[in-house]
């Protein structure tokens, strides 16, 4: 979905106060749409932050995320669980408000709060990982760490798209738990993520990796986000099976992350062939390279 | 006398016509609202299931080429061009009887929010009230209809008592 589309899309949905910023908004600059019961409604681009001059209650939030999700809220109860419903187009659709438990599921009521987070696609925001990842026909193994919001999630769709793509395409595979690298809609991803890829969405990594290998035979699995000792053994176990793994993880730089203990196991048995560290000012910028031992490499 | 006969006769016939008219009348609300009844039971099983979008379901249930379906895809066309308005500002009910409406106008400020469960049980309880309505319709039609019958035959026989 190109920036037009994108207009199209979410313009309708907001009343013309904000339709009108939108409308002012350039490809790529707008991020985020934050919207909260009775506080003004924020736009968030990539250099500031506009706050709109329009204070919607509480059911008007509420009938924002109806209209956003395309009158579909109900029906991805699972999704809404979680704190999130991907949107036509990928864009992610955060949602607060008041959380009940019923039947060992969490159901959201009273939608107090919405953060739309716009998706882009930077073609070409890795190509200077490429060659990092990529020697002939096989593909090495490379964890992006970042602040959030300075672009891993692009950095590695961009990376899926490149491998999955060209005339030596790898088979890929997309572990996307959190519907954020794909953004797959009744299962077609809404994001460029290549020709090869295969695109697992919503399935925890524990779960997703036995899946893949059983069943798609990747030689290059994509995945964003490691947070717990399970995902990390999840691609401990793909890499044993001879998948190159592609990450992400929250953090400031590799000291940082060899601080925590979950994540030093990754660093000190060397399972990434490079380390990618974003800058914190955003826009996908790579601030440092590190080889497998925690060197610095040029790029 | 020929003439008199004539007269009691068309009389009755015109009694009977009136009753007939009448009664076609009734049968209409009754199969209107018995359609009502089969579209919200369609649409409650398609809302649990969680089939799609609100306006999808109710353009999956609506197949047919009668006042209730027409009224429905109407509304999810409605729901699709104005994505901020609420079904119950969308839907039009202007060509149904206020009996109809108001269980429809409920239906709809209920299915606008909430879960799935609060929309399946909301579609239940509509049918389930026009499932009444439409008992309460079929058994109006039968009264009627019985009643004009008997009415006509009445009119014919002292129209023809009066003119002898």
């Amino acid at each position: 979905m190109d920036w037009d589309e994108t207009r199209a899309f979410l313009g309708p949905c907001f009343p013309g106060e904000v339709r009108r910023e939108i409308d002012f908004m350039a490809p790529g600059q707008l991020r985020e749409i934050r919207v909260r019961a009775n506080r003004p409604a924020m736009l968030c681009a990539a250099d500031q932050t506009l706050t709109l001059p329009w204070t919607p209650t509480q059911s008007q939030v509420e009938q924002l995320a109806e209209a956003l999700s395309e009158h579909s809220l109900y029906a991805r109860d699972r999704e809404t669980s979680q704190g999130f419903v991907t949107l036509r187009g990928g864009h992610r659709m955060g949602l607060c408000g008041h959380v009940q438990e019923r039947s060992g599921l969490l159901a959201l009521t009273d939608v107090g709060a919405l953060c739309i987070r716009v998706a882009c696609q930077w073609p070409g925001a890795a190509d200077s990982l490429l060659p990092l990842c990529r020697q002939g026909n096989a593909a090495r193994s490379l964890l992006v760490i970042g602040l959030p919001g300075t672009g891993k999630t692009t950095i590695l769709r961009d990376l899926a798209r490149q491998l999955a793509s060209d005339g030596r395409a790898l088979q890929t595979a997309v572990i996307d738990e959190r519907g954020e690298l794909a953004a797959c809609v009744d299962g077609a991803p809404q994001l460029d993520v290549g020709a090869t890829a295969d695109v697992l969405d919503g399935c925890p990594k524990e779960h997703a990796v036995p899946w893949l290998m059983r069943s798609m035979a990747p030689q290059v699995i994509v995945t964003d986000e490691l947070a717990h000792a399970g995902d990390v053994a999840a691609i401990m176990d793909a890499m044993a099976c001879g998948a190159a793994v592609m990450a992400s993880v929250h953090g400031a730089g590799l000291t940082e992350l060899a601080a925590r203990p979950v994540m030093a196991t990754l660093l000190s048995r060397r399972c990434f062939h490079a380390y990618a560290v974003l800058s914190p000012r955003g826009g996908g910028q790579i601030a440092a390279l590190y080889d497998r031992s925690g060197s610095p490499v040029k790029a | 006398m020929m003439i008199r006969s004539i007269l009691a006769v068309a009389a009755g016939l015109l009694c009977a016509a009136a009753g007939l008219r009448h009664g076609r009348d009734l049968q209409a609300v009754y199969q209107r609202l018995q359609r009502w009844v089969e579209l919200l039971r369609h649409l409650a099983l398609l809302v649990r299931e969680g089939a799609g979008s609100l306006p999808d379901v109710l353009i999956a249930s609506a197949g047919e080429a009668l006042l209730p379906d027409a009224i429905l895809r109407r509304l999810a066309e409605d729901m699709r061009a104005q994505p901020l308005c609420r079904p119950e500002e969308l839907a039009d009910f202007s060509a149904l009887t206020e009996k109809e409406r108001a269980p429809l106008q409920r239906l709809m400020r209920r299915l606008s929010r909430g879960s799935r469960e609060s929309r399946f049980q909301a579609l239940q309880d509509c049918a389930d009230e026009m499932a009444l309505l439409a008992d309460a319709a079929r058994d109006k039609a039968q009264t009627d209809a019985r009643m004009w019958r008997q009415l006509s035959l009445l009119m014919g026989a002292c129209l023809t008592l009066w003119l002898i």
